[in-house]
Formats: C-alpha cells, structure tokens, sequence
C-alpha cells in the first residue's frame, strides 16, 4: 500500500499533470471567493473538457479544484461574513469578528494553516480508513444518521449561553420548519410549495445562505455606515504570522477538528457543514474560556477549517468504495471517474488505487497551495475590510445576486435571497443567531429522511434506536454534549466561589 | 435624402439583427445551439450518457452549433421533463427521458404535463435490465427462500423513493414473484440502497444489473436473480428460469424526446443525428462498461416501445 501511496505521488509529478494541478487550484481559488458558485458548478462546467484529458490528468484537475474551493470560501467567510460554500458559514462566526476587530490577517492567516494542516491529516489519515472502508460505510444506516442528527441540533442549543439558548432554539426550529417545504420523496407528495415548481426542491440552501450572510450584513453595514473593520481598529493588516503559528499552538483543536472532518467523510450525508458544526462546537464545549467564542477566538477558525479540509480526502471512501456519493460535488466527480473508465465499486480500491492516492495527492497540494496563495493575497484582500460600505455594499450585492441565479440559472433564487437577506438583516437587528438556521435546513430533512426510514425498517418500533452499538455510542455522545456545558458551568462556579476565575458574561452578534 | 437614410439604418439594424448569435437565423437546421435538459442531478448514469450523446451530435453539426447539457432535477426530475413539454416546438430544444420515471410522477401526482404528447426521437442502447439480490452475509440463497420467508412475514426491500425506477421495480417484481413485501424507501440512489440491504436494514434489493454486478465483484451482495434472458451460472436464475418472462420487461429507458408538435422534418434530422452519434468513441466505450449494447430505435419505434412498457406497467402498478 505505501509503495501505491508513493507511486500516486510520482504519476502527478508530470509537467501536464501539475499544469492541471494549478488549473484547478486556480478555478478552485477563484469560485470559492464567489458566493453560490463552488466546487460542484465549477466541476459541471469542466467535466466535458476532462474527456480528452487521461485519468491522472483528469484527477488532478478536479482535485485541484475540490482542494482549493475551501480556501476561497473561507476568505470571503472572514472579510465579509459571507461563506463560500455552505460549511465556511461556521468560519463567520469568529471570522468576521476578528476582521471587524482589524485582525483580518491573524484570521486568513489561522485558516490558512488550518486548512493546509487538516488536509494533510486528512490525506494521511485515508490511509488508515481505506481499509476500514468496509466496515466504516456499514456502521451509520438512517437511525444511525438520525441521531448524528440530533447530536447536531443538541449542539445548536449548547453551543449558546443564557438568554442566546432559547434563540438560537428558536432559529433552528424556523429553519426545521423551511426543512420540510418541497417534495418529499418518501411520501411521494409535496408540502407548501403552493403550487411552484420552483419549491419542489424545497428552499434552495445556497440562495438562502447568500441572502442570510451576504446581503443581509451588507444592508446592516450600510444602515450603519463605515466599514467592515471598525473605526478604531488597527490600520496595518498584521498578525498573519501568527494566524500561521495559531494552529500549531493550538494543535488540539487542529487534531481534534481533522479527526471530526475525516470520520465525518466517511459517513455519505454527513457533509461539510455538518463537520465544520459538530468540530465547531466540540471545541466550544472543551474550551475553558467558551464565551470567547463568537467574539474572535482563532480556534473556532482552526476547528473549523480543518474539518472541512480533513472530510475532502475521507468523502472520497464511500464514493469511491461503493459509488456512494456524499455530496452533490462528489458526484460530478464521480461521474468524471466513470468517464475515465474507473468504475466506483468495491474492487476500484484495489484495481486504482495510484489513482486514488494520486488524487488524494492532488487534493493535499492544493491545499497546502491554495493556502499559501490565500496568505500571499491576505494583505490586499483584507483591504476590502477598510473600504467604505458605501463602495463595497452595492458591489458584494450585484455579485450575490448574481452568483445566486449563477448557481443553476433559477429566477427563484434571486426571491429566495432576496427574502433571506431581509430575514437575515431582521434577525442581526434583533440579536438572533444566523447560523443554527441553517443548520436547522441542512439537518431538518435528513433527521425526517432517516426517522422514517428507521421506523419503516423496524416497523414502527422505536427500539430501533437503542439496539443497535453504534446508536449506543452515539447517544451517550448526544448525553455528553447535553451535559457537558452544564458540568463545566458547575465546576466554573465552583472555582469563582474559591476565586480562581473571573465571571464572565456572552454576548455578541453572530 | 430622407428614404435612403431610413434605409440606411434599416439596413444597419437588419445587419446587426443578423449578426445576433443566429437567434432569429432562417439558415438550415440546427443554426444555433441546442439545449439538452437532463431532469437529474449532474453525475448519474442518466447525466453521464445524456452528456455523451450531446458531445456526439455536436460532431455532426456545423461548428457554430452547440449542444448545452443542462440540468434540471428538481421535485424528483418533474421540473425537468416540465421544461421539455413546455419548450418550443423548433428542434433547439431536446432531453433525456426516463422511462418509466415520467409514466410514474404522473401517476403520483399532479403534473402539468402529458408524457403521451411528447415528441419521441430515439435511444441508442438496450436498457437497463434489473436483478434481485442480498447481502453476501444474508441466510437467503435464493429467490425460493424468499418466496418462503414471505410466507412467514413481508419482506423488506430498500429502495429509493417512490418516483425512482427502483422503487417501481420493487414493487413490480415483488407483485409478479408473490412475494408479500414492505418497501423502505427514500434512499438517495441504487448504491446507497443496495448498501442497507448489505448493512441488513432490509432482506434483499432490486437494482440495476449492472449496479449488482459491480457491487458483486468484492462479494459484498448476492445477486439470486437477473430480470433478463441471459443465461449466468453461480444461480442466478433469470425471468425464464424463475417461470416469469415478464421479469425481462422491467427495464430502465433512456430515451431521447423532444417537446409535443415538432415538425416531423426536424424530428426526422434529429433522429438522424442521434444515429449517427454512435461513431463517438467514449459514448460506446461507456456504454459497454455499464453493459448496454447498441440499440437504436427510430422514433416510431420507440413511440411503439413506450407504449409496450406504459402498458406494463399499468397491468402491474398498483396504489399500495
């Protein structure tokens, strides 16, 4: 295996396979920073140009591609609270804080090597999986999927404190609620669609997500005038070595986040944004200082970006191993693998497998590239911190608008960003937290989809969700993450009535 | 003075009209690009064939001619075959059509479509025969056992949703083979579902051949019976085998349509260049690593050919 590891790495040494390396990484860099757009679109769009290409050359393309989309999403996540791709929306959360502090570089540069580090994780630790793949797929059916779930939305109300609980709560209930608009495909009937072929699909996430973070904080800006970074923040953009260092310094979080993103790649469905969430608020719940969350802490960066890099290599198990496709980006990819004569299915890992890691390869390098080219341009991105809102505002709009029709030439989605940017802008105004929303539409369906399944499978018997072991770990690990915060606050009260830590108070604006 | 300006600038504006992308060209057919609406997701079998035969009809138009592959899989592929039914009768609009994926929709719910107006242009390949199988672990050796367990209690099939080719399959093979059956449905495409079956969510699957074949070459399934004619050792028992030759007539179609009304002598073009889409290499290269051989159909044959299987279909779907 180590012999096919080294000779994947040999076969993308070529001068054409690195010229498509840097191709990618390229389109991967630049479809990342606009909203809506991404890695799957940019696939779509290059797929027929890989017939031509041979296989190595076809796989260093699209790694490039799916390495470098994250750089870019995490670049507007932190300069304009505006994520990328659906899974940046978590790196908004301590991202824009900072930028808004004048910290734009210590945050680029944090999820620079975040990014570089996780996926290099995430490329050694598919060493490891594939051999568990087997075994690793068959683990997580619906009821198992169901409770990781749960897990997702018992984080959403744990990951907030005090009075912040009751609405990120009520956020996530609003966004279970959008879950449920559309066809439904296990019904076989639509719901709340009122008669719209554009709502069969339910609401669209990246034209909502555009609305809720892009155009919403660009109006709230503009209601408030300036700039993104505040009047008395620093002017020189600084600290991008430390940002770089943050990783290594906080390698806990890093392990933490790419072992998060890698199992969460195995598992079809999961996701990135699942990942970058579950990393995210792990790392609140084990931090001693959690309230510093939120306001510009560089690990809610550094736990986040490495889960999204560390799932790019371990998504590639269940495609790969049994045609399985997680995403709607892993997807296209596999349909260039078919083109190319690789034929996803249990004996692709043993017949391709310099392909596989040559790809793994590729995913790797761009990465690390894309990083690196993410620091070189951090210093004139992160003017655009500094720009007056008036300039900027009508600009990231134009360009929201138009990445968000860009994503499948859909009139309804310029309605649908529009209404999310005036329920966005409502929800900033009123000091409700964006992100469990979307977290609510993302697991919403899923949590319906796999309930159903589960109880067809056990024929209405609930049991289901106790008798299985991996079901078993799962809810004490839904039990921990319920009780944790509650046992830290407890030992935390204990330690300022024996004066060994300061109280402190959260709040802040997600 | 005047008249010869008015002319002047009619003549500018013809000029500027005519040099348009040949939007309004009356040059002969195709003049300009052709949308090619595929009613699923990028990257399936479907997407991955319909691309295929695009990039092949593009080799035998003229240069400036493109055919643009676009996606439209909302409500389960609907939206999609909507925007054919909906789309000008001029030959600039065509797609891929499931068959009998659009028959189904229709008979789930409302659609603002008529699947018998459209305007049949061919396929190319023999389609998509299906098979039943299990888990490799599973105690079930053969189509006997589960006609047995059957009687004992239902037997469970994972599957996809109720507008998905397998799900129509299941419930079509289960009725002809009397087996009693509960469906889990809702998985999100035949690898996934043919998974729960292995996972033991469910006793068995009915999927794509081809899929069980591929899935088969690591003994992660076991494949009890093809719903074709084809004669396999290791007993698999085909439809003649198992007594029920009607099995053969479950089988995914691809077929190319256009919208209701065209004008039978751009129908008669495109059918032409559908044909001739064949000489395309990756097309046939592709085509025989999933096992489907060259069979085309001229429109009126596949006209014949959807009706066959629409009667089928009526004879043996029920509302369960």
């Amino acid at each position: 295996m180590l012999a096919d590891w080294l000779q994947g790495f040999l076969n993308l040494l070529g001068y054409q396979e690195l010229l498509f390396l840097a191709t990618g990484i390229a389109i991967g860099l630049f479809v990342g920073i606009l909203p809506g757009i991404g890695g799957t679109t940019a696939l779509i769009l290059l797929t027929p140009l890989t017939f031509a290409l041979d296989p190595v050359q076809a796989l260093a393309l699209a790694g490039g591609i799916m390495g470098a989309v994250p750089m870019g999403g995490a670049v507007t996540a932190i300069l304009l609270n505006t994520p990328g791709q659906t899974a940046n929306a978590v790196t908004c959360l301590d991202g824009y804080p900072l930028a808004q502090q004048g910290k734009a570089g210590l945050a680029i540069g944090a999820a620079a090597s975040s990014n570089a580090l996780g996926g290099l994780v995430g490329a050694v630790s598919i060493l490891a999986v594939i051999p568990l793949a087997n075994e690793l797929v068959m683990l997580f059916g619906p009821p198992e999927l169901f409770l990781l779930a749960m897990i997702g939305l018992v984080l959403v109300a744990t990951s907030s404190r005090g009075g912040r609980m009751f609405r990120a709560i009520l956020s996530a209930l609003v966004g279970l609620g959008l879950a449920t608009v559309g066809y439904s495909d296990l019904a076989g009937s639509e719901r709340y669609t009122f008669g719209s072929e554009y709502l069969w699909d339910g609401v669209h996430l990246g034209a909502a997500l555009i609305g809720l973070f892009a155009v919403a904080e660009m109006v709230h800006l503009t209601v408030k005038g300036g700039s993104v970074a505040k009047a008395d923040a620093p002017v020189a953009i600084t600290g991008m070595m430390d940002g770089l260092l943050a990783s290594f310094r906080h390698w806990r979080t890093l392990l933490r986040g790419s072992i998060i993103g890698t199992f969460a790649g195995v598992v079809p469905g999961v996701g990135g944004t699942v990942a970058s969430f579950l990393s995210y608020s792990l790392t609140v719940q084990a931090s001693k200082e959690p309230e510093t969350f939120g306001k510009g802490n560089v690990q809610g960066i550094i736990a986040t970006e490495a889960a999204i890099n560390a799932k790019d290599g371990s998504m590639l198990v269940p495609t790969l191993a049994f045609g399985i496709p997680g995403t709607p980006e892993m997807a296209v990819f596999m349909s260039i693998l078919v083109l190319h004569g690789m034929q996803p299915g249990p004996l692709m890992l043993l017949k391709n497998r310099e392909e596989i890691y040559s790809l793994v390869w590729a995913l790797t390098a761009a990465c690390l590239i894309a990083s690196l080219i993410g620091l070189l341009l951090a210093r004139p991105l992160a003017g655009l911190t500094r720009v007056d809102v008036h300039i900027l505002a009508p600009l990231i709009i134009a360009l929201s608008f138009a990445g968000s029709f860009a994503i499948d030439l859909e009139l309804g989605n310029l309605i649908v960003t529009a209404a999310f940017g005036v329920l966005g802008y409502l929800m900033i105004v009123l000091n409700y937290p964006r992100l469990p929303l979307v977290i609510g539409i993302v697991l919403g369906g899923v949590a319906e989809r796999t309930f159903l399944q589960s109880m067809m499978i056990s024929d209405g018997d609930i049991s289901i969700f106790v008798n299985r072991t991996t079901c078993q770990i799962l809810l004490a690990g839904m039990a921990a993450a319920f009780l944790w915060p509650r046992l830290m606050k407890r030992l935390g009260g204990r330690r300022q009535d024996v004066g060994l830590t300061p109280s402190k108070t959260l709040g802040d604006r997600r | 003075m005047q008249a010869n300006r008015r002319q002047f600038l009619g003549a500018l504006g013809t000029a500027a009209l005519a040099g348009c992308g040949g939007a309004r060209s009356d040059g002969p057919y195709p003049s300009r690009d052709i949308t090619f609406v595929i009613p699923v997701g990028a990257g399936g079998g479907a997407d991955i064939y319909a691309r295929l035969v695009g990039a092949a009809i593009e080799r035998h138009t003229p240069t400036s001619v493109n055919v643009v592959p676009t996606n439209v899989p909302s409500g389960g592929g609907g939206k999609g075959v909507v925007e054919l039914f909906r789309a000008k009768a001029d030959g600039y609009t065509i797609g891929i059509l499931n068959i009998p994926g659009i028959f189904v929709l229709e008979r789930l719910r409302k659609v603002p479509y008529d699947f018998r107006r459209f305007t049949w242009l061919g396929s190319l390949t023999s389609g998509e025969h299906y098979g039943l199988a299990v888990g490799a672990n599973s105690p079930i050796k053969s189509v006997a056992d589960l006609q047995r367990l059957s009687q004992r209690r239902e037997v469970t099939f994972a599957t996809t949703g109720p507008e998905g080719m397998g799900y129509t399959a299941t419930q079509i093979s289960s009725r002809i083979l009397g087996l009693r059956s509960r469906r889990v449905a809702g998985y999100r495409g035949s690898s996934d579902y043919v998974m729960a079956a292995v996972r033991g969510d469910t006793d068995a699957v009915v999927a794509a051949i081809t899929t069980l074949q591929r899935l088969s070459e690591g003994n992660t399934v076991r494949i009890l019976a093809a719903f074709d004619t084809e004669t396999r050792g290791g007993g698999i028992q085909n439809a003649l085998q198992l007594g029920h030759p009607e099995l053969a007539l479950l089988k995914g179609e691809r077929v190319i349509a256009g919208p209701p009304g065209l004008p039978p002598e751009i129908v008669g073009k495109l059918a032409a260049l559908l044909r001739q889409s064949w000489d395309y290499p990756q097309l046939r290269k592709w085509s025989e690593s999933i096992g489907e051989t060259f069979a085309p159909t001229t429109p009126e044959e596949t006209a014949r050919m959807v009706r066959g299987r629409i009667d089928f279909l009526n004879q043996w779907l029920t509302d369960s």
